[in-house]
């Protein structure tokens, strides 16, 4: 009984490793760089990463293989985390630049000045340039960028009930008001579970976030957070928004759906509506955020977010790595030209060569969105704030607060106030803004 | 009261609460067949327009259409290994727990008062504290991404050392004594005196592990990265996700997910009720 | 002084039958206790390298009332879940010991199907109950002509929705053992008590209950350890939201895991936590040992 059982268990564990060793291995004795990168909603671009990264390992020349693993959303930070913990972090990875920035504070990321040609640098706008850098050294290179505050509706519904789409907040209010009917909510605002970082964009337009540019002191308890919070109480209050959201805020489906007569979005739902709903494009209409005052040429209506690619702080490789940050992103125009085609021209590129090409070429040139946001959002918008994420998870819930729980506006700024100032000392933040 | 009447009134209770327990899981079953357009739609309908297979099938080939799931993870495969890997941590539980047990039971050496503390504050560690420290541990081992990281942490469960203990107690001496004039040692008497005895108190522990490790999700959710490897839960927590839920696809895994658990509910139910009303005991 | 003789084949035969237990214990549990106490110690990566901070991140833990509320919200939890369990598995009990088979039988099964499914399971299908559009719930709710209920989304109802499943998925193993514990009580007291002529309250007052105080005993303190450490249920379900109003201590660890750069946080919070639960275990045996010696 003794040494079946023993055996039996025996075979199972020799099984299991051997389980293990069976994986598939496409490397060879190539060197593996494994390459992390959320799975974007859009099927395109995972397509295209995808393309470009097996591409690259049939004609690269280091001998590298570069293993791309797509990292759900939900549980990228802790798988993140947790492998550079343990010391296996992947050597590239695809991310946000105010999450790298942030955490490049904590020594996390490489620079990567010594690993791309200068010219690969020298191609980005000013802008641009700055987002990516922290201490004066690069630690992203850009992919795309994306303005993600603005507002997009129905002109059908707006025609309908006689409202010229609203340019400032009170606008907003009241063309809410107006548009909800039985059948449909006025606006869709932001989701509670985006809105952490999503009203950045209404932020923006105060010209700072909530830190001052010393990470002494809050920029909260002021009339314009002040202003803000009650045109958001008023719409939820009152009911002229979605109570619980169905889809997140990086998805176009309830105004594409018509739950929705105006909802507030990111550039990237137009690649959205052109591919998954073509009826409805010539629907819709955009307009900027509107602001406190109203819109008027040359103002701020939106923070600017992006995506790109970093090296890990540890990679083994550096050199390789950055030879295929460079083909990926930095090199050929045309590998780009297909990422942002494939998008619908919905994100913007930070370098002059491929904005240039696309600025001239008829597809691109012509398209409208694609003006507008050139024109008119682009060149106002504000980089992400990098500092801690409690600051900005608890804007949002103070926000939320005033309607949730009818705490009044006065009293969930002061309360704001008051811990932000806590976080201040406790991290002992002072001083420590890298970009500054 | 009428005994009669009172009867009809417990009865009547008692299928009112069958129906609670049971009724949201009949709701999981069928909204699984429901598809992604229907499942949230209003106005609502209880039972599906079609009864669209596509999910459960989707899930069991491979095609799901669901933008959620990691690629390369298959729902099927996932299922197979998480019941291969529950199966091997049951064996392992009841052999090595049981092994322990029987030290504490029946032997005696030096420091065992000691040993057998050392076992029991353990019990009192909640899991967050050493989660991810042993990821460290586990990654020193060369362990990370494999099966046995799934394995091996989960394996030693104090609760069932305390249990085999209890029973091994009241088996008599007499039986080990009898052994032991014959020649036997004491490994001997274990393997051929007490674990023939011990069908019952295995299969209850047993079950508990099987369900512990089928339902497990944080541990495999911070410790497997490779999506052919990922455990059942930690697969339909995908479809649940910050960016969106897919309701039908949610539903459908649950169900699927729960499918083994309440087979072996039905075919052990008179050994685990006994496991309950014993483990209460203490 | 007498030493103690050890059988030396007992002593061997105990080294190999406690190893591989030993092993895994000390591998799996003891060393990462331990390290999880030295590096709460510590701030940085290995990136940055470490710096010893002393009790600097428990400082940081303490003074975040984010903390506070989340163990604020774990009682809260306790208290909308332990006591509701005990009283129905109490009454649940006592109504299946009057049922006749095989509805007897039936029912200890089905109460316990739910007991079997994962808090990712339980979380999914309650979720979806309780959907604001579309779920059943609100669905019955419209029939009623009541207003639609935002039961995961309100700050004021989503800690009692988190904790309904989280009783419908106890209640069975709950009830199952207070039913041991009831047939456990020998029908002669029982007998006795009529034969002294005492009604039903009092045969309730003064057999039954002393009679279950064991397992009553058992029941508080593994269930409120349980709920006090409730993850999964918020975790999928709200997320815990809205407001932090379903986030119990497990994930407010877990969140700052998720977020902070670094991970002296996250351990020093989870030092605390475990501080805590011991503690409060002990506390709660000593005071059910205390009332049991009183009998």
């Amino acid at each position: 009984m003794k040494k079946s059982r023993l055996v039996m268990v025996g075979l199972v564990l020799v099984g299991l490793s051997t389980l293990n060793s069976c994986k598939n291995e496409p490397w060879g004795d190539k060197t593996r760089i494994v390459f992390w990168t959320p799975p974007f909603p859009e099927q395109e671009t995972r397509d295209w990463l995808v393309k470009y990264t097996d591409k690259y390992n049939e004609i690269n020349t280091d001998n590298v293989y570069i293993d791309l693993l797509f990292i759900a959303q939900d549980a990228w930070e802790q798988t993140l985390k947790t492998s550079q913990a343990t010391g296996d972090a992947p050597q590239l990875s695809f991310e946000n630049y105010a999450d790298i920035l942030r955490k490049t504070m904590s020594g996390l990321y490489m620079p990567l000045d010594d690993y791309l040609p200068e010219n690969a640098f020298a191609d980005l706008y000013e802008n641009v340039n700055e987002m990516t850098m922290e201490n004066n050294q690069h630690y992203i290179y850009p992919a795309f960028t994306e303005p993600y505050s603005m507002l997009f509706y129905r002109k059908s519904m707006l025609n309908a009930a006689g409202v010229t789409p609203p340019t400032s907040w009170e606008e907003m209010y009241q063309a809410s008001k107006v548009l909800t009917t039985k059948d449909r909510y006025g606006i869709q605002l932001i989701p509670s579970a985006q809105l952490g970082w999503a009203i950045w964009g209404f932020q923006a337009q105060a010209g700072h976030y909530l830190l001052n540019d010393n990470w002494d002191a809050p920029l909260v308890n002021d009339s314009f957070n002040h202003s803000l919070f009650d045109v958001w109480y008023r719409i939820n209050k009152e009911e002229y928004t979605t109570k619980v959201a169905q889809e997140s805020y990086t998805m176009i489906t309830p105004l594409a759906t018509g739950k929705v007569a105006m909802q507030l979005a990111g550039s990237w739902v137009i690649g959205q509506l052109k591919n998954d709903y073509p009826n409805v494009l010539d629907d819709i209409g955009y307009v900027p955020c509107p602001t406190i005052d109203g819109i008027v040429d040359g103002v701020t209506t939106s923070a600017m977010g992006g995506w790109g690619m970093a090296m890990d702080a540890h990679a083994e490789n550096p050199v390789e790595a950055g030879h295929f940050i460079n083909y990926l992103l930095a090199g050929d125009t045309n590998i780009m030209l297909e990422f942002f085609k494939s998008t619908g021209y919905s994100k913007l590129s930070g370098r002059v060569s491929v904005d240039e090409y696309m600025k001239t070429a008829p597809e691109s040139a012509n398209d409208p969105f694609r003006k507008f946001m050139v024109e008119k959002i682009a060149p106002y918008s504000l980089a992400e704030p990098i500092y801690i994420w409690e600051i900005s998870r608890d804007y949002a819930q103070a926000m939320e607060s005033t309607y949730l729980s009818n705490i009044s506006i006065d009293n969930a700024l002061k309360a704001l106030d008051k811990k932000i100032k806590d976080y201040i000392l406790a991290n002992e933040l002072a001083g420590t803004n890298p970009q500054k | 009261m009428n005994k009669k009447v009172k009867n009809i009134i417990f009865s009547f209770i008692a299928i009112l609460v069958i129906i609670i327990s049971l009724f949201p899981l009949f709701w999981m079953f069928i909204s699984g067949f429901k598809a992604k357009t229907e499942i949230i739609a209003t106005p609502f309908k209880f039972f599906p327009d079609t009864w669209d297979l596509s999910n459960y099938l989707g899930l069991l080939t491979g095609k799901t259409n669901s933008i959620f799931f990691p690629r390369g993870a298959n729902f099927l495969t996932s299922m197979g290994l998480t019941l291969l890997i529950s199966l091997v941590a049951v064996v392992l539980s009841i052999l090595i727990n049981s092994l322990a047990a029987y030290a504490f039971a029946r032997l005696d050496f030096p420091f065992k008062k000691t040993a057998w503390l050392y076992y029991l504050i353990t019990m009192f560690i909640p899991s967050i504290s050493i989660l991810i420290s042993a990821t460290q541990v586990t990654k020193f081992l060369g362990l990370t991404n494999t099966l046995p990281a799934l394995i091996l942490p989960g394996v030693v469960y104090v609760w069932s050392i305390f249990f085999y203990r209890q029973f091994f107690l009241n088996i008599p001496r007499s039986l080990e004594e009898a052994a032991l004039i014959d020649g036997c040692n004491r490994l001997q008497i274990f393997f051929k005196i007490y674990v023939p005895m011990s069908g019952t108190p295995f299969v209850i522990m047993g079950i508990s592990v099987f369900q512990g490790f089928w339902n497990a999700f944080i541990w495999p959710t911070i410790v497997m990265k490779n999506p052919q490897f990922m455990q059942v839960n930690q697969l339909i927590a995908y479809f649940r996700s910050s960016q969106g839920i897919e309701w039908h696809m949610l539903m459908a895994s649950s169900a699927l997910a729960s499918i083994p658990l309440i087979v072996l509910l039905i075919i052990f139910q008179k050994k685990i009720m006994e496991g309950i009303r014993i483990s209460g005991m203490k | 002084m007498t030493k103690i003789k050890y059988k030396s084949d007992q002593v061997k035969t105990a080294i190999i039958a406690l190893l591989p237990s030993f092993v895994l214990l000390t591998t799996f549990a003891i060393i990462p206790i331990f390290l999880s106490l030295s590096s709460s110690t510590l701030e940085g990566n290995n990136y940055m390298g470490f710096k010893f901070v002393g009790f600097s991140n428990y400082l940081k833990v303490l003074t975040d009332s984010n903390f506070w509320k989340s163990f604020l919200v774990g009682f809260q939890y306790v208290l909308v879940i332990v006591p509701i369990q005990l009283v129905l598995a109490f009454f649940l009990a006592s109504l299946i010991i009057k049922l006749k088979q095989p509805l007897q039988s039936i029912i200890k099964v089905c109460i316990y199907v739910p007991c079997i499914l994962s808090g990712i399971v339980v979380g999914a299908i309650f979720m979806y109950l309780y959907e604001y559009d579309a779920g059943l719930i609100n669905t019955l709710l419209k029939i009623f002509n009541v207003d639609k209920v935002a039961w995961l989304a309100d700050p004021k109802t989503a800690l009692v929705a988190v904790g309904i499943a989280s009783i419908w998925a106890g209640l069975g193993y709950v009830t199952l053992v207070m039913l041991g514990g009831l047939l456990d009580i020998p029908k002669d007291y029982y007998e006795a008590a009529s034969l002294d002529g005492a009604n039903i309250w009092q045969k309730f007052w003064h057999v039954t209950l002393p009679g279950i105080k064991n397992v009553g005993a058992y029941l508080l303190i593994s269930c409120f350890v349980s709920t006090f450490q409730i993850f999964e249920l918020p975790f999928i379900m709200t997320g815990g939201g809205p407001l932090d109003s379903t986030m119990g201590p497990i994930g407010y660890i877990y969140q700052h895991f998720s977020y902070d750069t670094t991970l002296g946080f996250t351990y020093a919070s989870s030092v605390l936590i475990a501080l805590f639960l011991a503690v409060a275990s002990s506390l709660v045996f000593k005071l059910v040992n205390s009332s049991r010696s009183q009998e």
